[in-house]
């Protein structure tokens, strides 16, 4: 009987052990907020592409260049300079941003950078092993009409176990032609973060 | 004479041609050296200019951050103290590998190098148990060729006499 009580208290105690070190993982919805460690985080990169998309969408540049042009603006994505603290990753915001344009067709969009250079060596090898009647010519590429640039900055201000984090991100859209700036855009986050 | 008036002029005709071809390939308002800046961006070197599209510069600096700085230099503390076993077994194989002779025999007898028994069993014990010396009583004459210790001499001579009887 003694000996029955001390092999269950056992394994009673070895099953517990065993499920209180387990990992546990669940599927969460993508715009859950989740916030750990206080550092730029996925909620901030959403929450920055939905203002950015909103501001360049309803801005004045757009209705300018159609009533002037007659057709909708050529944009490229250019370089995105992180001047924060942190390690930040501007693609997932630029991403959805150019996603929005593409989507709502107002305006068009043409690769650029190194994908730019994938699609010119496709096109080249091409010249000499795809069929005459589906080879790509070179020099037919859609010129951009303005090029996004933007900028990622930060404000770190800390003190003892508390820290306010200030990011700004801001967006530029240039006239290739004639340097000019027709739109400005930017997302303000402040964060406190209690240690 | 007529020859050469007609030279020049043809000359003259067709420079006024050209510069006006040229002329008209300028847009209006366009700078007339716009191909200098244009020859220095259209260069190959450019590229790397372009092929950065669409990417992050990543510029960033260290703020100022106590917390942050303290859990850092934990973390390196934990970091090092892991590695720290490695580092001496690392050490351990060093000094094995640069094993040093020293001289210990005080006592006058096996210190004869022409004696190849004696003098190869003690090598033999020098080389494996050198950092035992390095350590310990011997250290005084550690930079010394060979070591003949009594400790070992002793052994030997055990084996000697086991070998003998």
């Amino acid at each position: 009987m003694k000996k029955s009580i001390i092999a269950i208290t056992f394994c009673v105690l070895g099953i517990s052990l065993f499920t209180s070190c387990a990992r546990k993982i669940t599927r969460v919805a993508t715009d859950t907020q989740i916030d750990i460690s206080g550092r730029w985080n996925d909620t901030d990169s959403r929450l920055a592409a939905e203002e950015l998309t909103d501001q360049i969408l309803s801005g004045d540049w757009l209705t300018n260049f159609i009533q002037e042009k007659g057709k909708k603006p050529v944009v490229i994505v250019g370089l995105v300079r992180n001047k924060s603290h942190e390690h930040i990753e501007s693609e997932t915001f630029i991403k959805d941003i150019e996603k929005a344009i593409i989507g709502k067709q107002k305006a068009r969009v043409v690769q650029g950078g190194k994908m730019r250079e994938e699609l010119r060596a496709e096109r080249g090898d091409q010249q000499t092993n795809a069929s005459v009647s589906t080879v790509k010519k070179f020099g037919l590429e859609t010129g951009a009409d303005y090029m996004l640039q933007g900028s990622i900055n930060s404000i770190v201000d800390a003190h003892k176990k508390q820290k306010v984090v200030y990011y700004q991100i801001d967006l530029e859209l240039t006239n290739l032609q004639t340097n000019e700036k027709v739109w400005i855009g930017d997302k303000k986050i402040k964060r406190l973060v209690r240690n | 004479m007529k020859n050469i008036i007609l030279y020049i002029t043809i000359f003259t005709a067709g420079f006024s041609v050209f510069a006006q071809q040229d002329n008209l390939a300028l847009e209006a308002d366009q700078n007339p050296n716009y191909e200098i800046s244009q020859n220095k961006y259209t260069d190959s070197i450019q590229k790397s200019h372009t092929l950065l599209q669409g990417t992050t510069l990543q510029d960033t600096y260290r703020a100022i951050d106590p917390l942050e700085e303290k859990r850092e230099l934990k973390s390196l503390r934990r970091q090092h103290r892991a590695q720290r076993p490695y580092w001496r077994h690392q050490r351990r194989l060093e000094r094995i590998r640069n094993t040093q002779y020293f001289e210990n025999n005080t006592w006058g007898w096996g210190n004869n190098l022409n004696n190849n028994f004696y003098s190869g069993f003690n090598n033999f014990h020098n080389r494996r148990f050198n950092n035992f010396y390095k350590r310990g009583f011997n250290t005084r004459h550690r930079r010394n060729i060979r070591n003949y210790s009594f400790g070992y001499n002793a052994l030997s001579l055990g084996v000697l006499a086991a070998c003998l009887f």
